[in-house]
């Protein structure tokens, strides 16, 4: 956990590419994270339960305060790069940072992007996530998905 | 059947890898990623806060990474966990939400592909229906065939 209080998001000013250092965490991937998992996917064999991590979230949420959004944040798009399936019961070291920042057709979208290697330094896998602004437009899908 | 260099080819059509969306297992899938064990209500897993923070949407919408986890395991099941394992790359964008009641089809097609010394490099479409033959999601993915 960062050892420094949270600071303020300043999405117009803050350095559009911004390692997240300081908001680098660890945890222990237990067989019980991977049995949720694998009952959650119905997938007998995962490969990378790290996924449902959402890496790349918590090194900017343990720098920063939350911040405001206008109409709130949704996940428009997801990357999974896959370097060596994590083992249950090793500990996994996650560092990010922030790969991007536009606007496009009025909406704020943000790159983030995180690293996770175990503890015998094995390159587990990298995750990025485009968030935009806007989760509230979701309202106006009334079709039956 | 396993995709390896034998089998590959231009245009390949992949077997969907299908799955009935249930709002038990887009609970246990935020569960799973925590560490403490423990996840907090939001738009995947309570009604009330996907209704009042999606503008009115009427259900929990499963997270963008569950269908990108079912991306990686179209993967094992096209290539091998070995080749996916160590090379999948899958890379999609969320054009519809994905709900409880769904079922959802994961599809790809083999775009291209190149041998060097290494292995071979192959490249997919790829995207995810769901029972209307909408897509929820669309992009890319890959993986690298090693040479032996």
């Amino acid at each position: 956990m960062p050892k420094n209080p949270k600071k303020t998001y300043d999405w117009y000013n803050n350095p559009v590419v911004e390692d997240l250092e300081e908001g680098s965490y660890d945890y222990v991937l237990t067989q019980e994270m991977v049995d949720q998992f694998s009952k959650a996917m119905e997938d007998p064999n995962p490969l990378f339960p790290t996924i449902a991590g959402k890496h790349d979230g918590p090194p900017k949420s343990n720098v920063y305060e939350k911040e405001e959004t206008p109409g709130g944040i949704i996940n428009a798009r997801s990357m999974q790069e896959c370097f060596n399936p994590p083992i249950p019961g090793k500990r996994l070291f996650v560092t990010g940072r922030i790969t991007g920042r536009y606007i496009w057709r009025g909406f704020m979208y943000e790159v983030t992007e995180a690293t996770c290697v175990d503890e015998d330094g094995r390159l587990i896998d990298r995750q990025s996530s485009v968030h935009r602004s806007g989760a509230e437009e979701m309202g106006k899908l009334r079709g039956e998905q | 059947m396993t995709i390896t260099k034998a089998n590959l080819e231009k245009g390949l059509v992949m077997e969907p890898l299908v799955k009935e969306i249930d709002q038990d297992r887009i609970n246990l899938f935020e569960v799973s990623g925590s560490p403490s064990g423990e996840a907090h209500a939001d738009y995947h897993t309570d009604t009330k806060v996907a209704q009042k923070t999606l503008g009115g949407f009427r259900a929990p919408i499963a997270s963008g990474r569950m269908t990108v986890a079912w991306g990686v395991e179209a993967m094992a099941q096209w290539f091998g966990h070995d080749v996916a394992g160590h090379s999948a790359r899958v890379d999609l964008r969320f054009t519809i939400p994905v709900i409880h009641g769904n079922t959802i089809r994961v599809k790809g097609i083999i775009t291209h592909f190149r041998e060097s010394e290494k292995g071979t490099s192959v490249n997919l479409e790829m995207w995810v229906e769901n029972q209307k033959n909408q897509k929820v999601a669309v992009g890319t993915a890959s993986v690298k065939i090693p040479e032996n």
